[in-house]
């Protein structure tokens, strides 16, 4: 084999992964829009699915959207009082929070926080034989388990983000006025900022939350249901689910800014 | 006896690859509607692939398995999935989705393929758990239901919601014997919608018991299904 078809089958090998998580979001976009997708049971997991993603999580993002509020504040009030523009705090909050860190930090909280959860749970439904007994009593495993929770991490991943910026902002305004910025009334802040929004921070808003949603909830069932025969894979195939899972979040998250500001 | 094809096997051969420990060598066999057909299992055997032959959860190597006049293989998944709704199934192990409660592992078929409303879905479960002795449907997670009433729970789900085949692996095992008198009622009845039942046990007095009017009898042995005496055995 000469090294061209090496690097050929190197390559190769390196997307197969890729293409099959991209096959299955395909899978479960074509399932979704099926109304024979929904029956009450399936309706039911993926409403148990945003509960646990979304609802139950939504405390903790607050706690954390209230942190990078104040620190992202503090950051820049330090330097853009050395340059005379406090009165950009507003747009400077929109390019950080919203464009970065706020669909990144959503994205990791959900990966650690329910997407190991997801991967461990189908690997040990798999292991203990309940996928099959759901395919025995004619539910298929793919729309009982896969597409509600893939659909539910990333309609849950948007909804934070959302509840994340909210917060940041808020967060944001008040330690502003604490720190002496100039911040002004609440509704010229909140206008300062709804004009910093540009549409194509919309489109990149979407991308950086629905797409890695629907990336890490396939990983985290893929792996999940990948475990074959013992126990012991569990765990390795969570671990396996969260670093693929961080790795795809940072590709695409890099992709779609680029694609979104270049 | 109705004419009705319920369940066929064509000549099936299904080597036993794991998790099956027996399985399938030239099998040949139909069961119409309302006809029982009892399944000696040897001592020590277990793992079978029978009864996931018969719902088409295994493809035989060759031959092949009819369920409603069609071919498991040929089906689209849709339509094979909601087939196996309609049969019902007391498994040999394992038979239990540890996240749900008792109550809605029982109902969880019938509230996924069909449409009837939950109260009617529950109504009809909680009759056929009084029916086989428990008070109520356990409310609770299988893991901490005692075996006897995980069961007869599991009996439950088998025969709700009317099921054209219904598919008993060592029913009475882990049940206390005064059950059985209870499952075999339901049996007589189920046949009586018409519905066809194949009971799979290791144990003959069992066996003896539930079927004198047993439409056809085999025995599982090591070397795969064959017919067992008293073997009526057509189509």
């Amino acid at each position: 084999m000469g090294w061209l078809s090496k690097i050929g089958v190197w390559a190769l090998g390196k997307l197969r992964g890729p293409a099959y998580v991209a096959a299955v979001i395909w899978a479960v976009l074509r399932a979704a829009v099926d109304r024979q997708t929904w029956p009450r049971t399936v309706l039911n997991v993926l409403a148990r699915q945003v509960l646990f993603t979304g609802i139950e999580a939504t405390r903790f993002i607050l706690l954390l959207a209230f942190m990078v509020g104040i620190l992202i504040v503090v950051q820049t009030q330090v330097w853009l009082s050395k340059v005379g523009q406090t009165g950009l705090l507003g747009p400077v909050l929109v390019m950080v929070v919203v464009r970065e860190v706020g669909p990144l930090l959503v994205n990791f909280v959900v990966i650690g926080r329910s997407g190991t959860a997801m991967a461990t749970e189908l690997g040990n439904m798999k292991i203990s034989g309940e996928v099959r007994l759901l395919d025995a009593l004619g539910l298929d495993p793919f729309v009982y388990l896969v597409v509600p929770r893939v659909l539910g991490a990333a309609i849950s991943i948007f909804c934070l983000t959302v509840i994340f910026i909210v917060g940041a902002f808020v967060s944001g305004y008040f330690s502003g006025l604490l720190l002496g910025a100039n911040v002004g009334q609440p509704g010229l802040f909140t206008m300062s900022v709804f004009r910093a929004v540009q549409p194509a921070d919309v489109f990149n808003l979407l991308a950086k939350t629905f797409i890695p949603g629907l990336v890490t909830g396939a990983i985290c069932c893929t792996e999940g249901l990948g475990v074959s025969t013992a126990v012991t894979e569990v765990p390795q195939a969570t671990s396996r689910a969260l670093v693929r899972s961080v790795g795809a979040l940072f590709v695409i998250s890099a992709l779609v800014s680029l694609l979104t500001y270049m | 006896m109705s004419d009705e094809v319920i369940l066929s096997f064509e000549s099936v051969t299904l080597p036993p690859h794991p998790p099956y420990e027996a399985g399938l060598a030239g099998v040949s066999f139909s069961l119409n509607a309302a006809e029982l057909m009892l399944v000696r299992v040897e001592q020590g055997l277990s793992r079978l692939a029978f009864a996931d032959a018969a719902q088409g959860l295994v493809e035989p190597d060759s031959g092949r398995v009819m369920f409603l006049g069609e071919d498991w293989r040929s089906m689209p998944p849709n339509r094979a999935a909601e087939r196996r709704g309609s049969i019902g199934r007391v498994f040999e192990a394992n038979g239990w989705i540890s996240n749900l409660d008792v109550d809605e592992n029982i109902t969880l078929a019938q509230r996924h393929h069909t449409s009837r409303p939950e109260g009617e879905i529950v109504a009809e479960a909680s009759a056929l758990a009084a029916q086989f002795g428990l008070a109520e449907l356990p409310r609770v997670r299988p893991a901490v239901v005692r075996h006897a009433d995980l069961r007869r729970a599991e009996w439950v789900r088998a025969f709700a919601g009317s099921p054209r085949l219904i598919l008993l692996e060592n029913p009475t095992k882990e049940a206390s014997g005064n059950a059985l008198p209870s499952l075999v009622t339901a049996v007589k009845a189920a046949r009586g919608r018409g519905a066809a039942v194949i009971w799979i046990a290791d144990d003959e007095r069992i066996l003896s018991k539930v079927g004198p009017d047993a439409t056809c009898r085999f025995e599982f042995r090591g070397d795969g299904l064959v017919p067992w005496e008293g073997n009526t055995q057509h189509g």
